[in-house]
């Protein structure tokens, strides 16, 4: 198993309005890790997933992808790096007029994936892979919410992405369909070997998720290391957002 | 389909009664109305001024034949009052306030304020729906007033410049073509038009389910029903308009 | 003082709740727990007539509200209130006038009887001075709050929430259910929370009734139902211990 660096951030600055939202972030992620980026709502973390997806474009900073210039890459040379990254937005962006199934086979088109006359076998695989197998003719309003969740999953798998980024996945799920769909998460990521960030806003998926928590807040980036390690974290402002005390320097709702 | 015109139908007659017997309050009428004037003043003037002018052109091509000039002005104000200006006001209207107020209910429905109006002891069918209703149909008929006395304008000007008629000439011939029966129609047709398109517009914005994609599809529904209802009602209101005036004739 | 008896609802062919029957004690907070899409805001939207019942009886008080017209739920619509789960206030509104859309309907009160009523309500939810704020100028957070202030100023006996914290950040999601607690102590008034939170559940509530598939498959105190054999309710249990495993538990409130 090598680890090779993925993603190398030098610097990154980005303003929204001419209103900071990220300061100098560095960061660098290494091969099949497991990152989930946590703070309080309005931090900027869609905001640092969208720059790592390319969608947006930092204000300043370079971000290095495959060691190749992210930030100046254009053409060709961009999309054959996006192309590696699958991007699973919290609304899943699902097709409403297509089955589960023609979702998938949808996606594959579109990306011109090699051997058309296999795209619907790929389809099912993945389906099954997700737990899906016989839904595969519903549409996506027949489906749950966890459903729904893991046919978006199953989507983003199906173009063998080396990097998948998440936001918030579990997002207005009850706490045993999360669980499921993180367990669902990890058990993808060991098999594809690839390397994974998820935004989320529950403590407990992070835990269970990651294997390095970021904290972004006050529009900086601390790096918590392992689960085990955030807890043994004695800022004030970590030690009272990790147990999701009330008394402390971040104001809840206030 | 038929479930739903029937859903429809029980939706008016709750609006129609909150109308007749509770009643709304008058700022919220005059607040309506006055929104959907505001919103539409300016495309209904220009639309109505290049009407009454395209008109005029048309017109006068024809009438230059038979030498009968003279009655460009009344021919056509009467041609855009009895048929295009409602029709066109109509469309107009529902591609802006028809999709603004569905938009705007489904919202309210989505994020579940129209329940929160119901727990605070309010009506939304005596605040919210029944002024809506009751504003654009006033409104209409005053866009209609606006867009007619625009179009007069319009046509006035092409027949200075491409017929050599004079304003005096263009309008002494109005009353002899424009008959009361005209102005009837006219506004008795945007009554009905826009009848229908505050009813469908609050109908399916009221019954909006389904988040931010079901406001979107409510918007379109509402354009798509309004445009279609629209021109039935036109054939309609003519065929009904026109057997009525042969009958009195008799 | 609040009794379901037998009640049950379907939408087209899906049964959301399933001849349930429980009752409401006055003066506790109930937790109504279970997964999504298991039908606990309809139970609460039965309660002020925004749904009505396919069968089975509602009792406030000695009077069966299940049948009320539309005008005769006014009455019950004043003692029991409602905090939706969105905030949804009303956005041409300012907060003033939204915390006063109740008060200016239901009660004739003079003007500065008025301002008063509003602005004990807004202190009781910890907001100064934001009255002359419209509400897309105020923090998902604050909007939260003022919901939740419109609601009481029409002084309910009965408070009903639906999934307060879903969706929240930690900080914020301890800072509501701490509010919860905090207005059903200083108000004296009878809460029913509706959730999948069973760590907020745990920490504020004195019964909690656990619904599955239409059915009450539990019910109890927190400490009872730490001890229940039954399977959704041990999963549930599984979040909140896998948490408080890791962190170190959080004091109970006064």
């Amino acid at each position: 198993m090598t680890t090779s660096t993925i993603y190398k951030l030098e610097q990154i600055s980005f303003s929204y309005d001419s209103l900071p939202v990220l300061t100098d972030i560095n960061l660098e992620i290494k091969s099949q890790e497991r990152v989930a980026l946590i703070g309080p709502s309005g931090a900027g973390k869609t905001s640092l997933l969208k720059i790592l997806a390319g969608l947006l474009a930092p204000t300043t900073g370079q971000i290095y992808l495959f060691d190749q210039d992210f930030t100046k890459a254009s053409g060709p040379e961009k999309l054959a790096l996006m192309k590696k990254i699958g991007l699973l937005f919290q609304k899943n962006a699902l097709f409403d007029s297509m089955t589960s199934l023609n979702n998938i086979i949808f996606s594959l088109t579109e990306s011109h994936q090699p051997h058309p006359e296999h795209y619907k076998t790929l389809a099912q695989n993945q389906l099954d892979l997700v737990g899906l197998s016989h839904a595969y003719q519903l549409f996506p309003a027949e489906m749950s919410g966890g459903m729904q969740k893991r046919l978006g999953i199953a989507r983003a798998q199906s173009l063998k992405p080396e990097i998948l980024l998440y936001d918030d996945p579990t997002a207005g799920l009850d706490p045993i369909t999360s669980r499921k769909i993180i367990d669902l998460i990890i058990d993808l990521q060991s098999q594809t070997q690839s390397t994974i960030v998820v935004v989320t806003n529950e403590i407990q998926r992070a835990i269970q998720f990651a294997t390095r928590i970021l904290f972004l807040d006050q529009n900086q980036l601390v790096d918590l290391g392992s689960p085990e390690q955030a807890f043994e974290n004695s800022d004030p402002r970590v030690y009272q957002f990790i147990r999701g005390l009330s008394d402390g320097p971040i104001l809840g709702a206030q | 389909m038929i479930n739903q015109i029937g859903l429809a139908v029980i939706f008016l007659n709750k609006i129609l009664s909150t109308l007749f017997k509770k009643g709304i309050s008058r700022e919220d009428f005059f607040e309506q109305t006055l929104k959907v004037t505001q919103q539409s003043f300016l495309t209904v003037t220009m639309a109505g001024f290049f009407v009454g002018a395209i008109m005029t052109i048309q017109f006068a091509l024809q009438l230059k034949e038979y030498a009968a000039l003279a009655y460009l002005g009344g021919l056509a104000t009467s041609g855009t009052l009895r048929e295009l200006g409602p029709l066109l006001i109509a469309f107009m209207l529902s591609g802006k306030v028809g999709a603004f107020t569905a938009a705007e209910l489904g919202t309210m429905k989505v994020t579940e304020q129209m329940d929160a109006i119901r727990c605070l002891g309010a009506d939304p069918f005596k605040e919210i729906i029944a002024p809506r209703f009751l504003g654009i149909i006033v409104a209409s008929l005053f866009l209609l007033l606006f867009g007619i006395g625009m179009s007069v304008f319009g046509g006035l000007l092409m027949a200075n410049i491409f017929a050599q008629i004079n304003a005096d000439q263009y309008v002494r011939h109005i009353p002899t073509i424009v008959k009361l029966s005209s102005i009837i129609s006219g506004f008795f047709k945007v009554f009905w038009f826009s009848f229908c398109l505050g009813w469908i517009a609050t109908f399916l914005g009221y019954s909006t389910t389904g988040g931010a994609k079901g406001v979107g599809l409510s918007v379109v529904n509402t354009a798509v029903a309004t445009m279609v209802v629209i021109v039935i009602v036109d054939w309609i209101t003519t065929t009904l308009f026109n057997s009525v005036l042969s009958m009195l004739a008799f | 003082m609040i009794r379901f008896v037998e009640l049950s609802k379907s939408f087209g062919s899906r049964t959301i709740l399933n001849k349930i029957s429980f009752e409401v004690r006055t003066g506790e907070i109930l937790f109504i727990l279970g997964t999504s899409g298991t039908g606990k805001s309809v139970l609460l939207k039965n309660l002020v007539g925004l749904l009505r019942p396919d069968s089975g009886q509602i009792w406030v008080d000695d009077q069966e509200i299940s049948r009320y017209s539309e005008e005769q739920y006014l009455s019950i619509r004043r003692q029991i209130g409602m905090v939706f789960q969105q905030p949804a206030l009303f956005d041409s509104l300012t907060v003033f006038e939204n915390v006063a859309f109740g008060l200016r309907r239901l009660e004739k009160l003079l003007p500065d009887e008025l301002s008063k009523r509003v602005i004990e309500s807004l202190q009781l939810v910890h907001l100064h001075q934001l009255e002359n704020r419209y509400p897309n100028e105020l923090s998902y957070g604050q909007q939260k709050r003022v919901s939740i202030a419109r609601t009481l100023a029409l002084k309910p006996k009965v408070l009903l929430f639906d999934e307060p914290t879903t969706g929240l950040d930690p900080v914020t999601t301890t800072t509501v259910n701490e509010l919860i607690f905090e207005l059903s102590q200083k108000l004296k008034t009878t809460s029913i929370v509706v959730s999948h939170d069973m760590k907020c559940a745990i920490d504020i509530a004195h019964r909690i009734i656990v619904l599955d598939k239409g059915h009450i498959v539990d019910q109890g105190t927190p400490d009872e139902l730490k001890k229940s054999e039954q399977e959704l309710v041990k999963e549930f249990l599984r979040e909140v211990l896998q948490t408080s495993q890791s962190a170190p538990t959080k004091e109970k409130l006064p």
